[in-house]
């Protein structure tokens, strides 16, 4: 044939077909060789990439929950850092790490692992057992299926996986207690002195002194920036909505939205589901449906709920019997719902396919519709008419004066002259706002001392508050900070002197003293000529009621005592006080004082604690073992 | 080409010829790929689903110890390590064993359990793991010299934490205070800053103290 072809091809045509030919095959796909790829991924765990679209994701979903969790207190700025982006990053590479590694070591989530945790979320419970209707009524509302879902079940049970596995093996040996609990129970032998304040022996102080320490510590002695600002308010509350619904608007509402008022029909169903898997095989589907149709012919009313627990296998109703519930039309997927309303009360379907398999479905009983007439449901109506009435004003008017103070930034009084709206005014407040009035919104005060409103001069956006509330804010007055003049703060800074004379004299003084201590000088001579007397704490423990804090802290940081040699320290108490301490004798903690039940107590959160170190150990081991890739320009 | 020079009919006699002198190669070559395909795809679902067993197993395993079900337990632990005995999930239950044998104070048997662990764990991130276990129950076993060696003998990386804490504890029980010091202090360096276990190790540290350089 190719030599029929060549014999046939002569001349300029062939020569300009082949041209083309051999010049499309040469440079086809040569562009891949001058275009490099482009690397898109924030992290890389081996080969497995984190892109940045996960990472979004994730940061989302974080900030999500944060804002559900803390309401107002939520501060989006937070989730800017570098600090906590690299938090949630390290927190996805480690998830990455224990994925990889349950392939590596050949870990799975097993099934009945999925089924319990399904049947223990409180979501799809009714009475503290879960309940299978509310679990498809859940899922149909969130369009999942229950496979997507059990799947997303499984791989968020994947990744605790083996953190789980080692914490449960974790091993606390009962020296590990003991050891634990004779130094926590530790009893100390203790002496101490406590030093009175030394009195004061130089209190003249000169203007030249004063005049140094206001220098050395003028952050102390600063006035902090405020403003005072003018405002616009705008309130739904204070908006009084011009006409009442009529009669004839409501009865107009009633017909718009009668199946509100509608209890719908619903019917209490049973099925037994034969899965067939999503890429099945023309005989895999086959023997679903013959399997499904012998059921279906088994069936009835009284061997239903038995041939649902041998059969089906839907892990949520199998248990139940099949039992799914009343359900409401819309709620199951179409093609069961067909099905489900074509069916007579007590009637058992032939197989129906849906995505999930064939369902063979049993109509128990029937819950007809009512509707309530409108008399019962006129006083809501309005309720609601009049609500959204006071919203459609609200937005209205904070729409125009968000416009119009936009559009004379420099001022309120053309906003507040075409909207018949007051312009109020604020007392001066710092950063931190104020404790009543609109000031006390963090917001109010952030924009007051931003950029735009106080610098530039301008009118706020419109500000939040909540509750349909709103207000646009511009600046009135701006005191700047401030050092506050020497003559106001003289009183402070001469006392604040003194009392940095007698603090250095009673560190001295305790110095000294303890270095005769440590001579060899007895605590009752020393205390002695301080004027001061010995006192004892036998049998201290770590935590004791009846010590100065420090004093018993640091008692519990010196040395043992060692060939009968006591151990000394100075400490410095609150207010310049000083106290001596001397350790005598130090026994481990009564072992047989600590019951069982607190020893079981105290194994559980060792356990905890050491499983936490392993699993930290773990995914260090991980990382050491595998490619990591950061790349925060992307993050 | 030299094909060119043979008309139609020798063309197709030489191809058939030289399909007569490698057809069978051809062939079996075929069919080794096809077997090798269908091989390893049998192969990784026998995989599959011995991982999944070995899964249900310790899932099991997990339920009996939670209910108290000791001897259901050991039953379960034995399958693992019978049938399962090369699945991270037979290593994990031996260790579950371990911890068992440990509180009831039989440490011999824990010991057992854990060299089970060990010869068949393999050479993955939980073997330091199991190695620095084992050091622990020779420790419990007064055998602080023999759970020093096995802790020097951890060489892998990650755990810095949990080895350098346990060769301190030994290194106490064995009186070599300055040691343990170091050893304690290279463990609190490695540990998380809010580990829970870190207030416990920092107890261990100060209790430690020489005159001249307090608590840490």
């Amino acid at each position: 044939m190719l030599q029929s072809l060549r014999d046939k091809m002569h001349g300029w045509p062939s020569i300009v077909v082949l041209g083309v030919a051999v010049f499309a095959m040469s440079f086809f796909g040569i562009e891949g060789y001058f275009t490099s790829r482009t690397e898109t991924f924030v992290a890389k765990v081996g080969k497995q990439e984190i892109s940045q679209q996960d990472f979004q994701n994730r940061m989302n979903e974080m900030r999500q929950q944060a804002s559900e969790q803390m309401g107002d207190q939520f501060d989006p700025s937070v989730y800017e850092q570098p600090a906590m982006k690299e938090r949630v990053l390290d927190a996805m590479v480690d998830q990455q790490l224990l994925l990889k590694a349950n392939d590596d070591l050949g870990m799975r989530v097993s099934d009945a692992a999925v089924r319990d945790t399904i049947a223990s979320i409180q979501a799809f419970q009714v009475n503290g057992r879960f309940d299978a209707a509310t679990y498809r009524a859940v899922l149909a509302g969130q369009r999942k299926t229950p496979a997507m879902f059990e799947d997303e079940i499984r791989s968020s049970l994947a990744i605790r996986l083996l953190p789980d596995a080692i914490s449960a093996s974790t091993i606390v040996t009962d020296e590990d207690v003991d050891h634990f609990l004779k130094l926590r129970l530790q009893r100390r032998d203790l002496r101490y002195v406590m030093l009175a304040r030394p009195a004061l022996t130089d209190s003249k102080i000169t203007d030249a002194q004063v005049q140094a320490y206001y220098k050395q510590h003028q952050a102390e002695f600063m006035a902090p920036e405020q403003v005072a600002v003018r405002y616009i308010e705008v309130s739904a509350a204070d908006l009084k909505a011009d006409n009442p619904p009529t009669d004839e608007d409501l009865r107009k509402r009633y017909e718009d939205e009668k199946q509100r008022f509608v209890q719908p029909e619903q019917r209490l169903v049973s099925h037994i589901l034969i899965d067939v898997p999503k890429n099945a095989t023309p005989a895999q589907q086959k023997a679903a449906l013959a399997k499904a149709q012998k059921i279906a012919k088994e069936a009835t009313p009284q061997n239903f709920a038995k041939l649902a627990s041998e059969d089906s296998t839907d892990l949520g109703s199998k248990r139940q019997g099949g039992d799914l519930g009343w359900l409401e039309q819309g709620v199951t997927n179409k093609a069961f719902d067909d099905a489900l309303f074509s069916l007579q009360k007590g009637q058992i379907s032939q197989p129906v396919l849906s995505d999930e398999g064939y369902h063979i479905i049993w109509l128990r009983d029937i819950r007809s519709g009512q509707a309530k007439p409108f008399e019962q449901v006129r006083g809501q109506l309005e309720e609601e008419a009049v609500a959204a009435e006071r919203d459609r004003k609200y937005n209205e008017v904070a729409g125009k004066l968000a416009d119009q103070t936009y559009q004379n930034p420099s001022s309120l009084e053309p906003a507040s002259q075409a909207l018949g709206l007051p312009v109020k005014s604020t007392g001066l407040f710092t950063r931190e706002g104020e404790k009543t009035g609109i000031a006390a919104d963090p917001k109010v005060a952030k924009a007051a001392f931003s950029d735009d409103v106080l610098v530039q001069g301008n009118n706020s956006g419109l500000i939040d508050l909540g509750n349909n509330h709103s207000v646009v804010i511009h600046v009135d007055k701006h005191v700047p900070a401030a050092e506050r003049p020497l003559a106001e703060v003289r009183d402070t800074i001469e006392k604040d002197i003194l009392d940095e004379r007698v603090a250095a004299a009673a560190s001295k003084r305790a110095n000294d003293l303890l270095a005769r201590l440590e001579k060899g000088e007895s605590m009752d001579a020393v205390a002695a000529s301080a004027g001061a007397a010995v006192q004892t704490a036998k049998d201290t423990l770590r935590v004791q009621d009846g010590l100065p804090e420090q004093l018993r802290d640091q008692a519990f940081l010196l040395p043992h005592p060692k060939d009968g040699k006591s151990q000394f320290a100075a400490v410095a108490l609150p207010e310049g006080v000083y106290a001596l301490v001397a350790v005598d004798k130090v026994q481990d903690g009564d072992l047989s004082k600590v019951t069982a039940e607190q020893r079981k107590m105290l194994r559980q959160s060792m356990l905890a604690a050491y499983g936490d170190v392993a699993t930290e150990g773990f995914i260090d081991a991980l990382k050491a073992k595998t490619e990591i890739k950061i790349a925060k320009e992307r993050m | 080409m030299a094909f060119d020079a043979y008309d139609d009919y020798e063309q197709g006699e030489r191809v058939q010829q030289w399909l007569r002198q490698n057809g069978l190669s051809i062939v079996i070559g075929i069919v080794i790929g096809l077997v090798a395909i269908f091989g390893w795809q049998q192969w990784r679902s026998h995989q599959a689903t011995r991982e999944m067993e070995a899964s249900n197993l310790y899932q099991q395993l997990q339920t009996a110890l939670a209910a108290g079900k000791t001897s259901d337990a050991e039953q379960l632990v034995d399958r693992l390590e019978k049938d399962y005995a090369k699945s991270t999930y037979a290593v994990l239950a031996a260790s579950d064993s371990a911890q068992r044998q440990v509180e009831d104070k039989q440490l011999d048997k824990a010991l057992a359990s854990l060299q089970w662990a060990r010869d068949h764990v393999g050479d993955n991130p939980l073997k330091p793991l199991i190695e620095l276990r084992t050091a622990k129950v020779q420790m419990a076993a007064d055998k602080a010299n023999d759970a020093l060696a096995t802790l020097d003998g951890v060489t892998a990386k990650g755990y810095e934490a949990l080895r350098q804490e346990l060769r301190g504890d030994a290194l106490v029980k064995l009186g070599r205070a300055d040691d343990a010091r170091k050893a304690y202090r290279a463990a609190l360096a490695a540990m998380g800053e809010d580990a829970p276990q870190r207030a416990a190790l920092q107890l261990k540290l100060d209790d430690l103290a020489v005159a001249g350089k307090q608590g840490a």
